[in-house]
């Protein structure tokens, strides 16, 4: 257990690594900052002297260094938009995103995994259907339409709830049912498969053969089973919520880390892209330690190392 | 018989035993919660009493080192030793029949000749009676006292294990054991098989399931069905040829 724990530790530091050089060099070519920060008529020494200022005359190596001993204690340095400490910035917009993905993931794991075992307990049955249905739905509607029409619908015509923004309850209710929908189908589908797979596997009929209650069988022999890989896809689920949501938050005007993404990126602003980009790898690494955790507490296989 | 008496007897009075034993086993429960839970269910006993009676058993079906073992998962055990585990969940609560499915189809066969041991001598300690499917001639002869022929779904043929194999009077049974490889013979040549083809169960039976591959059939065979006729002392065989006359059964 813990050798593998501290293996899978030591592949998400260098995973955090590749992370920090792609996110240092990637942002470097997309175009110069100095010349979008200043304003056009600004005269050329001006320019020469923010980039000096900024640094960006150094080596790219000189850089690099310099990047890395920041954020090695989260430092990435002042956003060029903002004057302010990136970091900083980034940390303010996770209660929002944190609250949005974690409603997305709530409503689609309370939806999902019921209608999943239903159909996956009783395959063909009227609930079978509807949760299938709902599935493929959810799957295949591309959600920045979804939550338009929504907007349109439950915003503008009926009023029932806020079509952007972060001011009371009911504002997180449109975004996180647009971000959780496909989750929610997934889910759906994949408990149902696991349910019907495991169901039809011979240690369930060694349980019958011993006489077991029913609900013994489903509870101890087969949703024990079901959860393996139900919990590394809702651990993934949920990195992608937290770290894509960036046009659901953009259509909400959702005051989260997503909007800052389309934000930053727009502006070039090189420090607050870096912070979020870290800052998002950084989350998404520690789910998967934390559902590999997870795994190996179900499954002994894993635990024991096999 | 309702659902609920039908679970009453599967595992209190007849234990079952499958044919593969590393999927019959849930890999992530213990060997020990897989065998004490049938004693939970059927016997009425604590968690204590029934880890006690555990341990007892997994030394009965010689498992070393039960305490250790107890703990362990399926995966940390060999094929034979999870058989052993499955033959311990179906004597778990000393039931009257034990049903094993092929129990040494998917064993090698120096652990297959083990199992069939352990089986004779379970059979022996605990007077429980032993159902055993197989297609292994070999280990019918080793293991069984009466042996029922099955073809097309129907019995064709029950005798002692003796007598079957002295006198068969079943033309399946007959090719059954012409087919068999003889250590004795020297000279090279093909195996005896049985020419054509089982017949499709899904179109109902007319006459006799085995007419199309029988040497011996006549007029008869593809008018009716046989029943299972006494040819001998608890000896039955469903064919209207007699083997030893060697023309049709009067009658």
């Amino acid at each position: 257990m813990q050798r593998y724990f501290l293996s899978k530790l030591g592949q998400s530091i260098l995973l955090l690594f590749g992370v920090l050089l792609l996110v240092f060099f990637m942002v470097r070519v997309t175009g110069d900052p100095a010349s979008l920060m200043i304003s056009r008529e600004a005269s050329p020494e001006a320019v020469e002297a923010f980039r000096e200022k900024m640094g960006f005359n150094d080596p790219i190596l000189t850089q690099f260094g310099r990047f890395l001993s920041g954020a090695v204690v989260g430092d990435f340095g002042n956003s060029l938009h903002f004057k302010s400490p990136a970091m900083q910035m980034v940390m303010e917009r996770v209660p929002a995103t944190v609250q949005l993905a974690g409603t997305a993931l709530l409503m689609a794991a309370v939806v999902g995994i019921p209608l999943g075992l239903i159909g996956g307990f009783n395959p063909g049955s009227a609930m079978d259907n509807l949760g299938r249905g709902l599935a493929l739905l959810g799957q295949s509607i591309p959600n920045f339409w979804l939550a338009l029409i929504l907007i349109l619908i439950f915003a503008v015509r009926l009023g029932w709830f806020p079509s952007f923004g972060r001011d009371e309850w009911k504002s997180v209710v449109m975004p996180a049912f647009v971000l959780g929908l496909p989750t929610m189908g997934q889910i759906v589908r994949l408990t149902r498969s696991t349910v019907l797979e495991i169901r039809g596997e011979d240690f369930i009929r060694t349980a019958h053969s011993k006489g077991l209650e029913p609900r013994t069988i489903y509870v101890k022999h087969v949703l024990r089973n079901v959860a393996i890989p139900l919990v590394s896809v809702i651990g993934v689920q949920f990195g992608y919520m937290l770290g894509g949501s960036i046009y659901i938050e953009t259509i909400f005007s959702w005051p989260g880390m997503g909007q800052l993404v389309e934000q930053s990126v727009g502006w070039r602003d090189f420090p607050l892209v870096q912070a979020v980009a870290f800052f998002v790898s950084l989350v998404v690494l520690l789910l998967n330690l934390l559902t590999d955790v997870a795994y190996a507490i179900i499954d002994p296989r894993i635990r024991y190392g096999k | 018989m309702s659902p609920e008496e039908l679970r009453d007897v599967r595992g209190g009075q007849i234990g079952f035993v499958f044919q593969d034993p590393m999927s019959s086993l849930n890999p992530i429960l213990t060997i020990g919660e897989q065998i004490s839970e049938t004693l939970t269910r059927h016997l009425d006993m604590s968690k204590e009493q029934a880890k006690e009676r555990t341990l007892k058993l997994l030394a009965q079906v010689g498992i070393p080192d039960p305490k250790l073992r107890y703990k362990n998962y399926p995966f940390e055990f060999s094929g034979g030793m999870r058989q052993r585990v499955m033959i311990a969940i179906a004597i778990a609560c000393t039931p009257e029949i034990v049903i094993a499915d092929e129990p040494t189809t998917a064993l090698d066969v120096t652990v297959q000749a083990q199992i069939v041991d352990l089986f004779r001598r379970l059979r022996e300690m605990l007077g429980v009676a032993v159902i055993w499917i197989t297609h292994d001639l070999g280990v019918v002869a080793g293991v069984a006292e009466r042996v029922l022929v099955m073809y097309g779904g129907r019995p064709a043929e029950i005798a002692l294990v003796d007598d079957l194999y002295e006198r068969p009077q079943h033309p399946y049974t007959l090719g059954l054991l012409g087919a068999l490889p003889s250590l004795e013979s020297t000279e090279s040549k093909r195996l005896v098989s049985i020419r054509g083809t089982p017949p499709d169960l899904l179109i109902p039976l007319k006459n006799c399931p085995f007419a199309w591959r029988c040497d011996y059939a006549f007029d008869r065979c593809w008018e009716e069905i046989p029943p299972l006729i006494a040819v001998g002392v608890r000896h039955q065989a469903a064919c209207f040829y007699d083997m030893e006359k060697g023309g049709p059964r009067d009658g």
